[in-house]
């Protein structure tokens, strides 16, 4: 089981660097498809092993794009934030195993769930990456872009 | 105690948190950006074979229009041995422009072969296949056959990272060919064939589509190596120089073949020059 999830991260690393990274629609927005990762982590998983497989796709998405550790402190966060997050989408019938997808919580709430973490996501990557606001017209265009460009491409994954 | 135990197992994923958060930032902050460890970055050995593995799949598609701008070079190259050999004949015995000639020849060239890289970002990074054990040092300068790629910022044993002129930390030094005025290569993002040169001179005197090339004042490009031909002229934002909007030769969307410029022997030769200026003058005191 854990196997599987280890090998969902190296495709999805793999996947970014040899193609998603080289997209850059409009100068501004860039799919980050290995955030899918996070979005299905099942509700079972204990806290702390969401977070070394966050920190693990993390470092290898650093390895292959240069970015030194920023992708491993977005997803880090990310991951600690997403056992928080499902549970205000949960109801009460869903039990420990639901796993988040458009089929187990219907295409609106998948996609607001998946908008709610990816922009957490986006927000914490782009804001550390410049670290300045003073281009913040910029930063925002990044930020909305790589957003919604990732949304789609998360929500084209999860329905095939 | 059992309470107590019970709220360490329910919290301990907020120090497995804290934890994992402080290596991620001191990775990312720790001696500036782009000097974190290079096992993260695309030096590291099976991270460069990953990239080299589609680079080859891609160059098989690019191969006619690799055939085409080597034929173009080849005609470009003829022409300029040509003039070169009766440039060197008019030349004859003068010993300073000989061992100008002479310096240029010291410098030794790796080859290498571009397995990642970008044009979209505003801090493009390229990366070769070609490091420590290949002889690439850090802040060598990379050239392709059109003219300057960048300067090499991190080393692995078999891969390294280039900081090309599209990256807004890059700054080269140049030269409006023949008229001897120096600025400084920028580029501000937007598209990859364009790029500033700053500092040029009010007085500066040239003319549209004249060629600016590396001026070699630094030791990490020779001087004469192509950058591009001016565009558009403007001033720049405190009114003292010209900026000069120029079209760059080296084609980085499609970049493949590139060659590293081994300085070490002229770094040696300069400093021995160096040093036997400052004793000549130390005698010349006495």
């Amino acid at each position: 089981m854990k196997a599987r999830y280890i090998i969902n991260i190296i495709v999805l690393a793999l996947l970014q660097a040899l193609f998603f990274n080289n997209v850059r629609i409009m100068g501004v927005a860039t799919p980050m498809i290995y955030v899918y990762f996070v979005l299905q982590l099942p509700r079972h998983f204990h806290k702390w092993q969401k977070l070394l497989l966050c920190f693990l796709l993390g470092a290898l998405v650093d390895m292959f794009s240069n970015t030194h550790g920023l992708a491993m402190t977005a997803l880090t966060a990310v991951g600690f934030m997403q056992s928080y997050f499902l549970e205000l989408f949960l109801g009460r019938e869903d039990g420990p195993d639901f796993k988040p997808s458009i089929k187990t919580m219907g295409f609106w709430k998948f996609s607001f769930y998946a908008f709610c973490l990816i922009l957490t996501y986006c927000t914490i990557f782009f804001m550390l990456d410049a670290f300045s606001l003073a281009d913040w017209q910029y930063l925002a265009m990044t930020i909305g872009g790589s957003l919604l460009v990732t949304l789609l491409f998360i929500l084209f994954i999860d329905a095939i | 105690m059992r309470n107590l135990i019970d709220f360490i197992r329910d919290h301990c994923h907020w120090a497995l948190f804290i934890l994992l958060e402080v290596i991620g930032l001191t990775l990312l902050f720790s001696s500036g950006r782009y000097q974190g460890a290079t096992w993260l970055s695309t030096t590291n050995t099976v991270v460069g074979w990953v990239y080299e593995g589609r680079s080859k799949v891609t160059t098989f598609f690019n191969l006619a229009r690799a055939n085409e701008e080597l034929t173009h070079q080849n005609v470009w190259l003829h022409h300029k041995v040509e003039s070169l050999q009766k440039e060197l004949q008019r030349l004859g015995e003068d010993s300073v422009q000989l061992s100008k000639i002479g310096l240029l020849a010291d410098y030794k060239v790796i080859p290498a072969k571009v397995v990642d890289n970008s044009v979209s970002g505003k801090d493009n990074l390229i990366t070769i296949n070609k490091g420590e054990a290949d002889g690439v040092r850090k802040d060598m300068g990379v050239v392709s056959g059109n003219g300057v790629v960048g300067i090499v910022y991190m080393t692995g044993p078999h891969y390294s990272i280039v900081i090309p002129v599209l990256n807004s930390r890059s700054s080269i030094s140049c030269m409006i060919e023949r008229r001897g005025y120096f600025g400084y290569l920028h580029w501000t993002g937007g598209e990859s064939n364009k790029a500033y040169v700053d500092d040029i001179p009010r007085h500066a005197k040239f003319k549209l589509y004249e060629r600016v090339v590396t001026s070699g004042y630094s030791t990490v490009f020779p001087p004469g190596i192509p950058v591009g031909k001016i565009l558009h002229v403007y001033n720049s934002p405190d009114g003292m120089s010209y900026r000069l909007q120029v079209h760059l030769y080296t084609d980085f969307a499609t970049l493949r073949d590139v060659c590293v410029i081994d300085n070490g022997k002229v770094e040696e030769h300069i400093e021995l020059m160096r040093r036997a200026q400052d004793t000549l003058q130390v005698v010349t005191r006495q």
